[in-house]
């Protein structure tokens, strides 16, 4: 969208909408209207992992502490879920029975940080980890999906907290957010290192193992922790500020191979965060539209993948995951509230998919498509 | 649901399915409103439809002051009466400014109407850009245009910078294009806060019928805490705003400690406070501080107040709320003179202080135990997510 038809569309308000969000009440929701979702949660009855379909859990299980991204292993009909650092612990469940058919611990000495992604084939998971035996160094553990989840062995990513990883369209590179934040399991989730942070974007050749591209991020203390990669090699990616808020840094950066880490335009409009945390950054199918959570501000960001800009602002509380559903042409939003939402480029509002009161979504959503 | 039993009746059904379909009607007719609900529904009747129908009022009362010093720009009386309907306008704005959900936050309303902090001073140089381009200045003209030149900020530059906002600006021949850009900027705020009242109001778009008639149907909140977690989120960002971006940034106050260094200057940054060309931030925040008070009142209705009283048994915290907002209104109140003007003076740093103290106490209040006692979560990820 150009910044002219934006703020034509923003000029929609003075035909006084009914409300903020497309109507669509949740009990009218007979037929799909999305596809089921794996995600994270925390329920009254504790923490869970599990499929949404619809209105409700298609099956899930519980665990015992907070889980984090998750994913869908299509051609093994299985579903992954991360834990939350520190914790060990990958969930394996089969999309079959729904039963958890294994639990695979972190090799000793490492734990997971949250967030992997397959090999093209699927053969492969590589997860980012902390290497807490080498005082904290950040890795990403290989993993044989065939043979059980068998640790084949980890990668130096040349930097400390390596959060979310991401194949690149070639398929033979990681792109690897790092965080730069040092954490030990014996001091909790305390960062170590506040005044030595490294975090930038680093990729990871997969053949050699090493890695050949390192960018930094342009303050020692804009955490860089989630990306996404579309499908033209274009990797967004989303900051959290470690230092006195609100830095007035922007905190969502658009880098191609071999170029320079380019800060997505804001224009001239006060998007004023004062938090500085992104959570989920995704991009769709077709590389022209972005969404970016902002939890601790109550914002999630619609970017023009096109011209790198700014496009449009939502209020939503406590807003979590977003991924990018293509069978509906529409963003899928999660949020602290147990809503689902919709987020579909050119319409001015949200719309409701499905609500469960007191449940907690955690920060990532995936598909089971 | 009277008919429905009459229906019933009419096609002979048997007592039992009479006496279950009426006792159904009865309890339906007769139970009172939960009180959550009650607290919705007046909060919004009360203080937040209210507010807006005063901001649509005094925007129009400016639109109409615009256009009336234009017909005759020599004359200081109306010039006067200008910068008035400014400050009730700019007064009016401070009630909705922190409003965290609903039309405002569409397309981020807010945007349009107030343009803050403008660190790169682009409010004086779009505006001049637009003055000299020659293209005719009409209302669709401001509404395609950036929002910098767009609402109360545009205003104030025109009304009250030291150069720009000179009554002598607007006489003779060169004055003209400045009377079509003001006219044009005070029109479409007008339209901006009508809008926004408009989708508020029972017979517009009814948000308010969104805000507190929650459930199944409602398209955004499926229950009335989530509606209560978005009036949790408005008086806490409220107040966060007032003590960081209001206080804190521009007069360099640390965030926790009182207890400054001696000796050396603050570097502050008169630039960045609110409406400092009209030396107006103050009464700004005291009007926040008011708004927000009367959020949590519901005005005189059944408020936050009220519902933590004699649902949630809290009728302590209740009182400590309301007596932290009437001590941070009299501590800004002490304030002498204005922000702008004295934010440099060291006999005026302690009482600006002060009222910062007083502002971390009515924080903390709302946001570390206003959530536990209404039972809602100030944020799940927000907290700490990864």
């Amino acid at each position: 969208m150009q910044r002219r038809q934006f703020l034509i569309s923003s000029g929609a308000l003075l035909c006084a909408p009914s409300s903020l969000f497309a109507s669509s009440p949740a009990n009218e929701q007979a037929s799909a209207e999305f596809s089921p979702v794996l995600s994270a949660a925390t329920e009254p009855s504790g923490n869970r992992i599990g499929v949404w379909r619809d209105s409700g859990w298609q099956y899930s299980q519980p665990i015992s502490h907070r889980g984090h991204d998750s994913l869908y292993h299509r051609r093994r009909k299985e579903l992954l879920f991360f834990s939350r650092r520190p914790g060990r612990e990958l969930y394996i469940i089969s999309t079959e029975t729904g039963e958890l058919q294994h639990t695979k611990i972190s090799e000793n000495g490492y734990h997971y940080y949250g967030h992997g992604c397959l090999s093209v084939d699927g053969r492969y998971l590589y997860t980012t980890e902390n290497h807490v035996d080498n005082d904290g160094a950040g890795c990403i553990g290989i993993y044989d999906c065939e043979d059980n989840y068998r640790c084949l062995g980890h990668m130096d990513c040349e930097g400390i907290g390596p959060h979310e990883l991401a194949l690149m369209p070639d398929g033979k590179t990681l792109a690897i957010a790092i965080g730069g934040i040092k954490t030990l399991p014996a001091s909790g989730r305390k960062t170590l290192n506040p005044d030595t942070l490294a975090p930038g974007l680093h990729y990871l050749d997969l053949e050699s193992q090493r890695i050949v591209e390192k960018v930094a991020a342009p303050h020692f203390q804009l955490s860089l922790r989630h990306l996404d990669v579309g499908s033209d090699g274009s990797v967004l990616i989303g900051a959290q500020f470690q230092g006195r808020l609100p830095s007035e840094q922007a905190l969502v950066y658009f880098h191609r191979r071999g170029e320079t880490l380019k800060a997505m335009s804001t224009d001239e409009l006060p998007l004023r965060f004062k938090h500085d945390y992104i959570a989920s950054v995704c991009i769709d199918d077709h590389n022209t539209w972005a969404v970016t959570s902002c939890p601790r501000d109550n914002l999630v960001c619609l970017w023009n993948m096109q011209n790198q800009s700014l496009s449009q602002v939502w209020s939503l509380r406590d807003c979590a995951g977003a991924i990018y559903d293509a069978a509906y042409q529409q963003f899928i939003l999660s949020n602290g509230d147990g809503q689902l939402l919709a987020l579909k480029p050119g319409n001015s509002k949200l719309k409701l998919l499905a609500y469960s009161a007191g449940t907690q979504w955690d920060n990532h959503l995936s598909l089971l498509v | 649901m009277i008919s429905a039993v009459m229906n019933l009746i009419r096609r002979g059904h048997t007592s039992r399915t009479l006496i279950l379909a009426c006792s159904f009607a009865a309890v339906t007719a007769c139970s009172p409103p939960p009180p959550s609900a009650k607290l919705l529904k007046e909060t919004g009747e009360l203080s937040f439809i209210s507010n807006y129908q005063d901001f649509s009022v005094s925007s129009q009362q400016l639109a109409d002051a615009s256009a009336d010093f234009c017909q005759t720009p020599d004359q200081a009386a109306k010039f006067d009466t200008l910068h008035t309907k400014w400050k009730q306008a700019t007064i009016d704005w401070a009630a909705i400014q922190n409003i965290q959900f609903g039309p405002l936050m569409v397309d981020n309303q807010a945007w349009k109407i107030q343009f803050w902090p403008d660190k790169k001073n682009l409010i004086a140089r779009k505006v001049e850009t637009l003055l000299k381009d020659g293209k005719p200045i009409t209302l669709q003209r401001v509404d395609e245009a950036s929002v910098v030149v767009q609402g109360l900020s545009s205003l104030e530059y025109q009304l009250f910078d030291s150069k720009a906002g000179s009554q002598q600006r607007y006489t003779g021949e060169a004055g003209v294009r400045r009377c079509e850009l003001l006219t044009a900027v005070s029109t479409h705020l007008q339209n901006v806060a009508e809008g926004l009242y408009n989708s508020w109001r029972k017979d517009g778009g009814n948000y308010l019928a969104t805000f507190s008639e929650t459930g199944e149907n409602n398209p955004e909140f499926s229950d009335d805490n989530l509606a209560i977690g978005y009036l949790l989120d408005t008086l806490v960002s409220g107040i966060e705003l007032i003590k960081r971006d209001k206080l804190e940034r521009p007069l360099a106050i640390s965030s926790s400690a009182n207890n400054e260094a001696q000796g050396s200057a603050p570097q502050t940054q008169v630039y960045q406070l609110e409406w400092w060309r009209s030396q107006y931030s103050k009464e700004a925040i005291i009007a926040n501080l008011s708004a927000l008070e009367d959020i949590f009142n519901a005005n005189t209705g059944y408020g936050l107040d009220d519902y933590l009283r004699e649902d949630k048994q809290q009728a302590a915290l209740s009182d400590k709320i309301n007596e932290g907002f009437k001590r941070c209104i009299v501590a800004a109140s002490a304030i002498d003179g204005s922000l702008f003007d004295i934010a440099n003076k060291p006999e005026h740093r302690q009482v600006i202080l002060d009222f910062h103290r007083e502002l971390s106490q009515l924080l903390a209040l709302l946001r570390n135990d206003l959530p536990t006692a209404l039972g809602v979560s100030l944020g799940f990820n927000s907290k700490d997510g990864d």
